[in-house]
């Protein structure tokens, strides 16, 4: 699967707040459907992919994903959109929504900030890549800072 | 007199006894196909159909949608039955906790207790699934890990490491739980420690990284005990920090006698987390030997 790439943005002290003490990575949408796999998360390596080592530069961290493996039942069963909500609708959410998850990434934003710049990759390693040509796809990737 | 808590102890600190103690209970639960024994304990997990498992709930919580942060409290009430039917098979067995922290240049390994040939800790049966989900699930086996697990009863299976095509895979450096127990609240808490259970999850793959049969593997349930541990170890380090109030009464199915206030404190379910045992003998009286 192919990673997805950030827009570059510039990024100054008045854009990430002068006195941050952390910084969160975001990311909106992650797919826990199917198989398990890793989210590898690399700051101004636009190149970096699946075979990219984590010792090389930019590399932030990793964030696991524990997949479900599929679908089970019957037609429709994990359409996860199939049946709108109504009032007084106390069931739990579908299991397989897609997941906000985050990760710390403090030291990286402050790294990028002495560059000026920031490009966010998020490279998807699986034990067998079960979609080697499809572009990962993630609802929204942000990042938010703490005083 | 029966009162005191049940001693989870690290895997590492088993003694020979423990170890064929832990053996035997599992072997007894690999036998009963009744809601007591393995089959049923492990397919409350996954499969066979309805999941129960709770994971990636921690956030995106929606105002219209009765859900809360169960990842923790849901596996936690999980480890309770299955501690409590394996005690019922096995008089005194407790549940081990897998301590997976590996530092930086030591390479990472499947504890020996849990492995070898003919050890029942190394492979656990699955069984009981409904043909036509085992099929979908035996083929998403195979996508996944070039693994065909085979017809039912099949056995659970391992690839350490395995990630590709770098076949670079880590585990957590103790440095990496130490900063995840620094996390200041519940819902940051159990956001950094699910990440960190996914991580072993993918690390030990085969079974392992798959939701619908990952409990059918023994390991799964060490490495659980030691999720469960650094909850706890969170909650010392941080008293009263528990969930958000909105969610404490939230029932954990299939579990009905447990609400998450329930799951709170591991004394309330009669077991610690012991960092060491020391076995001491007596003075020899005088004149023996």
């Amino acid at each position: 699967m192919k990673p997805y790439v950030s827009q570059p943005i510039m990024i100054t002290a008045e854009v990430v707040g002068a006195s941050f003490s952390r910084a969160d990575l975001i990311l909106e949408g992650v797919d826990h459907s199917t198989h398990s796999l890793s989210l590898r998360i690399f700051f101004n390596n636009p190149d970096a992919n699946a075979t990219t080592p984590k010792t090389a530069d930019g590399y932030v961290g990793e964030l696991f994903v524990l997949g479900h493996g599929g679908c089970f039942g019957a037609a429709g069963h994990c359409d996860t959109e199939a049946t709108p909500r109504l009032p007084f609708d106390l069931r739990p959410p579908h299991q397989l929504l897609p997941a906000k998850i985050w990760m710390l990434v403090t030291e990286g934003l402050k790294t990028a900030l002495k560059a000026g710049q920031l490009v966010v990759s998020v490279v998807p390693v699986f034990t067998h890549d079960p979609a080697p040509d499809e572009m990962l796809h993630l609802e929204s990737v942000s990042i938010v800072t703490y005083a | 007199m029966g009162t005191s808590p049940r001693t989870r102890k690290s895997v590492a600190n088993l003694s020979e006894a423990d170890t064929t103690l832990l053996r035997s209970a599992f072997t007894a639960s690999y036998q009963l196909a009744d809601d007591r024994g393995y089959e049923y304990h492990a397919g409350i997990h996954g499969l066979p159909l309805p999941v129960y498992c709770v994971h990636h709930d921690a956030t995106g919580l929606d105002d219209n949608v009765y859900v809360g942060p169960l990842f923790l409290p849901w596996h936690r009430a999980y480890l309770y039955f299955f501690e409590l039917s394996l005690a019922s098979l096995t008089p005194g067995v407790t549940l081990p906790w897998w301590d997976w922290t590996t530092p930086v240049g030591q390479v990472p390994v499947v504890p020996a207790a849990y492995s070898g040939a003919g050890n029942p800790l190394a492979a656990g049966p699955i069984n009981g699934i409904p043909s036509d989900q085992w099929a979908k699930e035996r083929q998403s086996i195979l996508e996944g890990t070039k693994v065909d697990p085979g017809d039912q009863p099949a056995d659970t299976f391992r690839q350490p490491g395995q990630l590709e095509p770098v076949q670079d895979g880590s585990l957590p450096t103790p440095d990496d739980v130490s900063a995840v127990l620094d996390a200041p609240n519940f819902v940051d808490f159990t956001q950094r420690v699910e990440r960190i259970h996914d991580n072993i999850h993918v690390w030990v793959g085969g079974t392992m990284s798959e939701i619908p049969v990952a409990a059918y593997d023994p390991l799964f349930w060490a490495h659980h005990c030691m999720i469960d541990r650094l909850w706890w170890l969170w909650q010392l380090k941080h008293p009263g920090a528990n969930p958000p109030d909105q969610y404490l009464d939230q029932p954990l199915p299939p579990f009905p006698s447990l609400k998450i206030r329930d799951t709170l404190d591991v004394n309330n379910l009669g077991y610690e987390y012991a960092l060491a045992e020391i076995a001491l003998q007596p003075v020899a009286p005088v004149g023996a030997g």
